[in-house]
C-alpha cells in the first residue's frame, strides 16, 4: 500500500481545525459585543447561553467548554466573572452545565484568572491564542486545549471568548491522519510540548527540549539537524518529522 | 450592591445529599465546618432555604432548624426583606478553634497515613514537573513562590498554599494527579496551612527558609530527583507541624 499523506497534510488538518474553532469564536464575540454595548452592562446582559449550549450539544464538534471570561470591572455587578458552560459525557448521556467557578477574590477556591495564559496572552498581544495542552483544573478537570481571542466592545478589551477541546478527542482524530505517514511525526506547541505523536519515542504532554522554535517561527524550517518543521497556518503549532 | 450569592464550584461537595440520621445536625456541621474552614467566604449569601433543602435532599424545615443552630453558633446572620437572606459570618479566630477540635478527633496513625499519601503525590508531581515544565510554567511557579499574601487577608495563606501545590501538579501534565491533589487539599489542606503558619511563628529557624522557591528552582533546572526530594521534605515539615498542632489540640480537649 502506498501512502500519499505528507507533513503538509497533517499541518493542513490542524490549521483547518483551528480555523473552524476561531470562526465560532468570531461569531460568539460579535454576539457578546452587541449585548455589552450599553451603559454599565450586567451579568444578565451576557446573552450567550443558547449559543454556547448549541455548540456543546452538537455531536459533530469536539467542544468541551465554551463561553466568555470578563475583564475585571467590565460588569457593573461582578468584579470577576466567567460566563462559561461545560459538557460532560458519562455513560452515553451528555450533561451541559454552567461553570460555577469561585469569583470572590477573598475565598479559598478563588484563582485570579487574569494571570492565566488563556487570558493574559490575548490581553497582551491583542491576538488569538491556543493554550495547552495543559491540565485545566478550573474548568474541564482534563488535559485540554483552550482557544481564546480578545472580546472587544467598542474597540476596547473587555475579556476573552474561548472554547475548550479535550486533548483526548483531538489526539484520537489527528492520529487517524498522522498514521497515513510512513514514518512517525509529532505535533508540538509553541513551547515544544507534544500535542499528539505517532512517533513512539514521544507521547502527549512530553516537552521536546532544545528545539530551534524561534528560528522555525522566523521561517527557517531546516534549522534543526533532527527535525523538519512544518508550520500550521494560524496556530502556534509545528508538525515535526524526522530528517 | 455587589452580588454575594455563592458560587459552588470546587466546593459543590459541601452541598451534596445527606444520609438520613440526624439531618439537621449534619447540615449544621457541614455548613459550620465550611464556614470555619474558610471555604465559604465571610459575607457571602447562602442559597435560599428551599435550594439548600433540594441540594442536601432534606425537608425545608430541617434546613431551617440547622440555620437556626448556625445562628446560635454565631456563624451566620439572617437579614429579612428585600435583598435579605442568610449570610456567612466568619469566626474571628479564622476558624482556629474549629480546626483544632476537628484535628483532635484524628488519630496520629491516620495523620501519618495522610502524610504518606500526600508525600507520594506531591513528590511525584514535582519530579514530573521537573521533566515537563516549559519556561512559562517555570515563570508562573516562580511568581506563585515569591508572592506573599497580605497579613490582614485571612484566607490569603490557604489560598496561596493551595494554588502553589495545584499549579505544581498541573505542571506535571497529569490530570489524575491534579485531581488527587485537589481531593487531598479539601481533606487536609486547612489543617496543613494553619499548622504551617503557627510553626513558622514558633520555631521557624529550624525549617527550610523558602520551601516553594527551592522546589521551583529544582523544577527550573530540570532535576527530577532534587525536585522530588524537596517536595517530600516540604510535606514532611508540614506534617511535623501538624503533629505539634495535634498535641495542642488534644491537650485542649483534655482540659
Amino acid at each position: 500500500m502506498t501512502t500519499t499523506t505528507t507533513a503538509t497534510d497533517v499541518a493542513g488538518w490542524v490549521a483547518n481545525f483551528g480555523a473552524r474553532l476561531f470562526d465560532q469564536l468570531d461569531e460568539l464575540g460579535a454576539c457578546l459585543a452587541e449585548s455589552l454595548s450599553g451603559e454599565a452592562p450586567r451579568r444578565s446582559d451576557l446573552d450567550i447561553e443558547e449559543r454556547c449550549r448549541a455548540l456543546l450539544a452538537d455531536p459533530t464538534t469536539p467542544i468541551a467548554g465554551a463561553g466568555a471570561v470578563m475583564a475585571p470591572g467590565v460588569l457593573a455587578d461582578a468584579a470577576y466573572w466567567l460566563e462559561w458552560w461545560t459538557v460532560e459525557s458519562r455513560g452515553g448521556s451528555v450533561t451541559i452545565a454552567k461553570l460555577a467557578a469561585e469569583t470572590d477574590p477573598r475565598a479559598v477556591g478563588f484563582r485570579d484568572y487574569t494571570e492565566l495564559p488563556w487570558y493574559t496572552k490575548p490581553f497582551e498581544t491583542g491576538g488569538r491564542h491556543v493554550t495547552g495542552p495543559y491540565v485545566d483544573y478550573l474548568c474541564t478537570d482534563q488535559y485540554t486545549l483552550t482557544f481564546t481571542q480578545p472580546l472587544l466592545v467598542g474597540g476596547t478589551f473587555a475579556g476573552v471568548v474561548g472554547l475548550d477541546v479535550l486533548v483526548a478527542w483531538f489526539e484520537e482524530h489527528l492520529l487517524d491522519v498522522m498514521e497515513g505517514l510512513e514514518r512517525g511525526c509529532v505535533l508540538v506547541n509553541a513551547a515544544g510540548r507534544v500535542v499528539t505523536s505517532s512517533d513512539p519515542a514521544w507521547v502527549t504532554g512530553d516537552l521536546v527540549r532544545d528545539l530551534p522554535l524561534e528560528a522555525w517561527r522566523a521561517g527557517a524550517d531546516d534549522a534543526s539537524p533532527h527535525w523538519r518543521a512544518t508550520p500550521c497556518d494560524g496556530l502556534p503549532f509545528f508538525v515535526l518529522t524526522p530528517r | 450592591m455587589a452580588d454575594r450569592s455563592l458560587p459552588l464550584g470546587p466546593y459543590a461537595a459541601v452541598f451534596a445529599p445527606l444520609p438520613v440520621e440526624g439531618r439537621a445536625e449534619t447540615v449544621r456541621r457541614r455548613l459550620g465546618e465550611a464556614i470555619t474552614l474558610g471555604l465559604l467566604p465571610d459575607g457571602s449569601m447562602l442559597p435560599p432555604e428551599s435550594d439548600l433543602a433540594d441540594r442536601f435532599g432534606v425537608a425545608t424545615v430541617t434546613v431551617r432548624e440547622a440555620l437556626g443552630a448556625l445562628r446560635d453558633d454565631d456563624l451566620i446572620v439572617t437579614r429579612r426583606g428585600r435583598g435579605g437572606g442568610s449570610f456567612v459570618k466568619a469566626p474571628r479566630d479564622g476558624g482556629r478553634a474549629a480546626l483544632l477540635s476537628r484535628l483532635s478527633r484524628v488519630g496520629l496513625g491516620e495523620l501519618r497515613d495522610l502524610a504518606d499519601h500526600y508525600c507520594a503525590i506531591s513528590g511525584h508531581c514535582a519530579a514530573l514537573a521537573a521533566g515537563r515544565a516549559d519556561p512559562d510554567d517555570v515563570a508562573r511557579l516562580r511568581r506563585l513562590a515569591t508572592a506573599r499574601p497580605a497579613p490582614d487577608d485571612a484566607s490569603g495563606i490557604p489560598r496561596h498554599e493551595g494554588t502553589f501545590h495545584l499549579e505544581l501538579a498541573a505542571t506535571a501534565q497529569s490530570a489524575r494527579l491534579t485531581r488527587e491533589e485537589m481531593v487531598l487539599q479539601r481533606e487536609i489542606g486547612p489543617v496543613l496551612w494553619l499548622a504551617d503558619a503557627e510553626a513558622g511563628e514558633g520555631w521557624g529557624a529550624l525549617r527550610q527558609a523558602d520551601p516553594h522557591g527551592s522546589i521551583v528552582e529544582a523544577v527550573a533546572l530540570g532535576e527530577p530527583v532534587t525536585a522530588r526530594a524537596r517536595a517530600e521534605d516540604h510535606v514532611r515539615e508540614l506534617f511535623d507541624a501538624v503533629k505539634s498542632l495535634h498535641r495542642v489540640a488534644r491537650s485542649r480537649r483534655r482540659r
